[in-house]
């Protein structure tokens, strides 16, 4: 058991690195975010680092961890199975939990199969798929073919050794439960090479979590879980998820902050928030990617053609609210593709509504989870955009814009419609039809949505967060 | 101009800060505060002046959310930091 004992130590030792090298990596997304050098005093102490902690210290350590890198696949090529898969493994559940963070590349397709079956969450296709993003394509061919290979025989190190077995699950549970904690602590490190089985417990996130228990249907919640503690635990230090979004998704650069304030309300299938809508729309810009569908759909940021709740009445700030929001959302429709259909999620006051735009067919479709009917503002500023968007067409047409109302399921309370509108958008990106708008009727023919439909797509957008941890 | 500004200035910009509360759409407001002070203050004065709901707002430093009770010292801003003021409306229903 002593090589597993220091194959385990090895993997802690890697494991405080890989914060270190994570840490490293939010240094650049934090100069990148906003353009400018954050103080390494205040990051320092955001990020909990002891005092004498500097900057070269992070540096430093990840010339480490590259070193360790190059060694542990000289391991793998001397066959030493036990202690590289443990050091490989380590580093390559990180990849797997987070895509977005220092994805090391498996060199292994044996602990491929071993990561498929820890991950019980996360399919094979889906691992493959994030795993397709790292190594790129022509790697990825040949790694699958060793893969299929492999799981003809069988795998018997994985069956055979409890210990090892054991350790690997330990090192998991770690992982998932140092994410949750982003901490640099020693009693981490020290946690993990104490006892498997307390460890275990401890770790286990199946455990049913008291907070999250308010959510009155059972289900398999376990990501929202992670995000909810991850939220609650990171609260008082004011710390949050940043997530950067492509450009090409709302055609500015936009940076996502998510906070309890947006989590809670979403457990607890309350009203949500801006920041929930745009984070489903970035899930489903990522879906549509992987089946390059991007150019069939557009979105429009909620944040800015959204009614801002105002203090005032009088009927030129009305005006010039109506004016503002027509010029954001003329500027999206500029530049459209024609069969490019544009997808509008607004709050109209306390209230999500979809709005589906066809701006060369001049088509609107309005999808109101309560309301069968057209808000009059809303109408007003649609009208507004796409007379702004008729003013650069040439030739010029008669402007003869339809309105259709589509009956879509109803919510069933009056806190659902944000999580309504996000099936909306989901059941839209999921159709291809030519002809949009017209055939949208037949995509809703339910008279509401079950529980376990809007459940999914929280699901999905925990699942999109979770990867932002 | 005068002697007595420019003496007045060091202690002046150690009780002063000058924060800059940014808009989504852009829109940039300029802020004069003491560090004492606790921010409910200008997150007021700030919706007061773009007479938007001060419950629909969320205002962020570094991405983090500001709570009304803090104070500049308390968060160690410096001069010309910059504080993001975003919507933060939710939807349920039509009341």
């Amino acid at each position: 058991m002593a090589s597993a004992d220091s194959a385990a130590k090895e993997s802690s030792i890697l494991f405080s690195q890989k914060l270190d090298m994570m840490l490293l990596k939010d240094i650049h997304r934090y100069r990148k975010s906003d353009g400018k050098t954050i103080k390494w005093k205040r990051f320092r102490k955001m990020s909990r680092l002891p005092e004498n902690y500097t900057i070269k210290h992070v540096y430093e350590n990840f010339q480490r961890l590259k070193k360790n890198y190059k060694r542990r696949r000289n391991l793998i090529q001397h066959n030493d199975d036990r202690e590289a898969l443990i050091l490989e493994l380590s580093e390559s559940l990180w990849a797997a939990k987070s895509k977005t963070r220092v994805p090391l590349p498996l060199q292994n397709p044996q602990s491929f199969v071993l990561l498929s079956k820890l991950c019980g969450d996360i399919s094979m296709p889906q691992l493959l798929r994030r795993h397709w993003d790292v190594i790129g394509e022509a790697n990825a061919v040949k790694f699958e073919q060793q893969l299929t290979e492999l799981q003809h025989k069988e795998f018997v190190l994985f069956h055979q050794n409890c210990a090892l077995k054991e350790r690997i699950c330990a090192i998991l549970l770690e992982i998932i439960t140092g994410v949750k904690s982003t901490t640099i602590s020693n009693d981490k490190e020290d946690n993990l090479d104490g006892d498997d089985k307390s460890n275990l417990e401890e770790g286990d996130v199946e455990m049913p979590d008291p907070d999250v228990q308010l959510v009155d249907k059972p289900a398999n919640f376990t990501e929202l879980r992670i995000v909810y503690r991850y939220c609650n635990a990171s609260h008082q230090d004011g710390h949050n998820i940043i997530m950067l979004l492509d450009e090409a998704l709302f055609g500015h650069d936009r940076t996502l902050y998510v906070h309890l304030e947006d989590v809670e309300p979403f457990c607890l299938l309350q009203p949500i928030s801006y920041m929930c809508i745009c984070v489903y729309i970035w899930y489903l810009f990522k879906k549509m990617k992987i089946t390059d569908k991007t150019n069939r759909f557009r979105f429009v940021d909620p944040a800015n053609i959204g009614q801002t709740p105002s203090t005032k009445t009088d009927e030129k700030l009305i005006n010039e609210s109506i004016e503002r929001r027509a010029r954001e959302l003329a500027g999206r429709l500029i530049g459209t593709l024609p069969n490019q259909t544009v997808l509008v999620p607004c709050n109209v006051g306390a209230h999500w509504i979809l709005t589906v735009i066809d701006p060369h067919k001049q088509k609107i479709g309005i999808l109101d989870p309560f309301y069968h009917s057209i808000d009059d503002v809303w109408k007003q500023v649609v009208d507004k955009a796409l007379k702004m968007f008729n003013a650069l067409k040439q030739p010029k047409e008669e402007e003869t814009f339809s309105w259709s109302i589509i009956k879509v399921p109803k919510q069933c309370d009056a806190f659902q419609c944000g999580f309504y509108v996000m099936k909306y958008m989901r059941e839209i990106v999921d159709f291809d039809a030519f002809e949009m708008i017209d055939s949208l009727q037949s995509l809703f023919n339910k008279e509401s949505y079950s529980i376990a439909v809007i459940n999914e797509v929280r699901t999905e957008w925990a699942d999109c967060v979770q990867d932002y941890i | 101009m005068s002697t007595v500004e420019d003496d007045k200035k060091p202690t002046d910009s150690t009780i002063h800060i000058n924060l800059k509360v940014k808009g989504q759409d852009g829109n940039e407001v300029f802020f004069r505060i003491k560090r004492s002070t606790q921010l409910k203050k200008l997150m007021n004065a700030y919706c007061d002046r773009q007479s938007v709901d001060y419950n629909s707002i969320a205002f962020l430093f570094d991405g983090r959310r500001l709570r009304p009770e803090q104070t500049p010292d308390a968060l160690e801003m410096e001069d010309g930091d910059e504080v993001d003021a975003m919507l933060h409306q939710t939807g349920g229903v039509w009341p």
